[in-house]
């Protein structure tokens, strides 16, 4: 009789049985998750966070807790084999809504860590000293036929444009504690996105960018920017502001063409389900 | 009368201004000034007549001591007349892009005593904003012409873009309708415009290129560059008889000869009643100007040529059918085009297949051969580009013959103008209805040209020279 050498992250499922990982929506968990499934040898069917928990018949759950040394190790071998721009590509990904975000982001993750182009898969083994071949070879990401790579190229591109659309629509109100506020809603974790643009163009004014819909805000003090988790309740603002905000209002309000109303072009361009948190659109919401 | 009233006047008296693009020049924020620029441009808000709200785009002043028959601040109309103070619109700009209103100001003017005072008045309101308030967001300014070289020269170094007006496509029409300010040329302050742009970029080329091994000495005070984001102009269509060849013809040049970055179409809207050198219908062509954007767009993003996209015989432009399309269906010799081998180039010439398409294609067939299945996925317009491509040898477009006319119904695709707005469609076409409804939109062929007098006809017209300038520099080349 052998003895099975002792494996922590032994699997639960059964062999056919479809499995499901709740995590915590972060990035780190994603990765940690990678980690998880590696070392176990389990595949995961559904990746399922807080927000969107429900499981599937005859699902079994295992929740993975968020370790920190765990994500490090799997950036470390993605940066070492891949570069920069493909873990990018992986975290902005990441930073989606879309329920199927995580497990796209984790499969692909994965298949990377599986296609090992690290230097011990390599017949050279590091023993070369000149530019390396492998590393020049086509990038994983253009494979846009790939139905996981498109997947996580979409998954990007509706970040990015997520972020455009804050870019544009954040409003700042000045607070009667002399700091600058803007709430926003957007439909996916884009602060961090966000906040090394706003850091530097605003930088000499300090600012709270917080984003309702998530729960978490962007803070820059004038001299470096953070993150805070929870809710936040503003002071009020000054009486300057509100004569602004009242002139911004009757400047946008005279600048339509009626000769040219096209409502349904600004809708597009301004989807409705931003207008609450902007300026000139709250007064043409509906009570 | 607070700002906010005065800021309501000079905003509406500013609307009909097309360009508010807050693109073309890439600046860095830096540690201290406020704000900076974004090459690609960033919109802020949009009205509901789907315009982009991108710079403040006010007028310094809405009087003007001009009487031009297109324009709503003609002397001779009754309105209310105001102006900011630099200091006052300053600080307003500074206002608003803290909150994150705009991307920047669009400073243009109505000609206040002359052309030089308003010049000046504007240079202190962008002196004010640039020094002062150390601002380093995005500027565009509107040189007034007449103006002498010295005050247009001090106005660019200060701004991003600076746009000149040539209102409308010919000098004939405009000697005709703006009798003060066609006398004026416009050519020379737009060549002025061009030649510092051009010095400046030689100049900042020769100060960054190391000829010797010293260390370098930079000079303590950057001068600011002179309009790094390039010059632009606008043209009024449909208020006077040119066809679209002739426009097209004229921006064409304008971009080769005086380095335009953009050129602007807007559709006349009848603002003044009663004047009997303007056309009297109520009518304002959208889908002919809509069509003239798509075919700046195949010149300055899809490298066609003029005489590509339109000639003398057919001088307006198809209302049914898009440019590109129209050049692709009179040259299906070139057709179909097999995905896995046509060059870049060519690829951006077939109908559905845009930029952003065409790089992916290049991208995923370095990896797998593209098939039917794979290609619908690429974020093109498959359903227009069938009829033009093969996949691996297998033509996509099956069932249509492959002849223009085949073709030709299935690229055919009406300008989206909304459902709710004057552009709305009342009746579907081909439906039976009580009512004679008039379309809304005129198409190119319908327009009665108004007749020019005689005595405007004999002006040396700009669009001849620069057309006879892009020619010589292009045979000179070859």
């Amino acid at each position: 009789m052998t003895i099975a050498a002792y494996n922590p992250y032994q699997t639960l499922a059964k062999e056919g049985q479809p499995l499901a990982y709740l995590y915590d929506e972060s990035f780190e968990g994603i990765l940690t998750c990678v980690y998880l499934s590696l070392k176990a040898r389990e595949t995961p069917t559904s990746i399922l966070g807080p927000r969107n928990l429900q499981l599937q018949i005859g699902q079994i759950e295992r929740t993975v807790e968020t370790d920190m040394k765990a994500a490090m190790q799997v950036r470390r071998s993605i940066l070492r084999s891949y570069g920069q721009e493909v873990f990018d590509h992986l975290s902005v990904a990441a930073a989606s809504d879309n329920p199927y975000a995580p497990l796209t982001v984790f499969t692909f993750t994965k298949r990377l860590l599986g296609n090992c182009r690290e230097c011990a898969c390599c017949p050279k083994k590091g023993s070369c000293t000149s530019a390396c071949a492998q590393k020049q070879a086509p990038s994983v990401l253009n494979n846009l036929a790939d139905p996981v790579t498109h997947a996580l190229e979409s998954l990007r591109r509706q970040v990015l444009n997520e972020r455009e659309k804050m870019v544009q629509f954040i409003r700042f109100q000045h607070l009667e504690n002399g700091i600058w506020f803007a709430r926003c809603n957007p439909n996916a974790k884009v602060i961090p996105l966000l906040m090394p643009w706003f850091s530097a163009r605003f930088n000499t004014q300090q600012f709270v960018i917080f984003d309702e819909t998530h729960k978490m805000s962007g803070v820059w003090n004038g001299r470096s920017w953070g993150l805070v988790i929870g809710d936040v309740t503003p002071p009020d603002q000054t009486a300057n502001d509100l004569h602004m905000q009242d002139a911004w209002v009757r400047y946008f309000n005279s600048l339509c063409i009626s000769e040219r109303y096209n409502p349904e072009l600004q809708m597009k361009q301004m989807p409705k389900r931003l207008w609450k948190n902007i300026t000139e659109m709250q007064t043409r919401m509906p009570a | 009368m607070n700002i906010a009233d005065k800021l309501e006047i000079l905003g509406d008296a500013a609307k009909y201004d097309v360009a508010c693009t807050s693109s073309g020049c890439d600046r860095n924020a830096e540690m201290g000034k406020l704000g900076n620029a974004v090459a690609a441009g960033c919109c802020h808000s949009f009205t509901p007549d789907g315009r982009c709200v991108s710079l403040l785009k006010v007028l310094f002043t809405n009087s003007c001591i001009y009487d031009c028959a297109y324009c709503v601040n003609r002397v001779s109309n009754e309105t209310p007349r105001v102006a900011f103070k630099p200091r006052e619109l300053a600080d307003l700009t500074i206002d608003f892009y803290r909150r994150n209103y705009i991307e920047g100001l669009f400073l243009s003017s109505g000609v206040l005593k002359n052309p030089d005072y308003t010049t000046e008045l504007m240079i202190e309101t962008l002196r004010i904003l640039r020094e002062e308030h150390q601002f380093n967001g995005y500027i565009h300014a509107k040189a007034i012409p007449g103006a002498s070289p010295e005050l247009t020269d001090r106005l660019g170094r200060l701004c991003d873009r600076i746009s000149l007006n040539l209102e409308l496509p010919s000098q004939k029409s405009l000697s005709y309708l703006a009798p003060d300010k066609g006398k004026q040329d416009l050519i020379s302050p737009m060549k002025q415009i061009r030649d510092s742009i051009r010095e400046d970029k030689d100049t900042q080329a020769l100060m960054k290129k190391q000829t010797h091994y010293i260390t370098k000495a930079t000079p303590k005070r950057k001068g600011r560059a002179f309009a790094p984001a390039g010059q632009s102009t606008q043209m009024i269509i449909g208020a006077t008889p040119e066809s679209d060849y002739e426009i097209l013809r004229l921006t064409g040049s304008l971009y080769k000869v005086l380095g335009m970055k953009r050129v602007f179409f807007s559709a006349y809207l009848p603002v003044n009643q009663g004047d009997h050198r303007l056309p009297t219908s109520q009518k304002v062509q959208l889908d002919r100007e809509h069509r003239l954007y798509q075919a700046d767009w195949l010149l300055r993003f899809y490298k066609y040529d003029v005489e590509e996209i339109i000639g003398p015989d057919a001088p307006f432009l198809d209302p049914q059918l898009d440019p590109k399309a129209n050049w692709a269906l009179n040259h299906l010799d070139l057709f179909p085009l097999e995905i896995n081998k046509a060059s870049y180039e060519s690829l951006l010439r077939v109908p559905g297949i845009g930029v952003r398409g065409a790089r992916y294609i290049m991208k995923a067939r370095k990896e797998r051969a593209l098939g039917e299945d794979e290609v619908k996925k690429l974020g093109i317009a498959f359903k227009r580009a069938r009829y033009f491509i093969t996949c691996n040898g297998t033509y996509t477009g099956k069932g249509t013959p492959f002849t223009p006319e085949g073709i030709r119904p299935h690229l055919v695709a009406p300008i989206k103008g909304g459902e709710r707005g004057s552009r709305s469609k009342k009746v579907i076409p081909g439906q039976m209805s009580l009512f004679e409804e008039e379309p809304l939109t005129v198409q190119a062929e319908s327009i009665t040209p108004p007749k020019l007098p005689a005595s405007s006809l004999a002006a040396p017209d700009w669009g001849a020279q620069l057309y006879w300038q892009a020619e010589t520099a292009k045979r000179s080349r070859s």
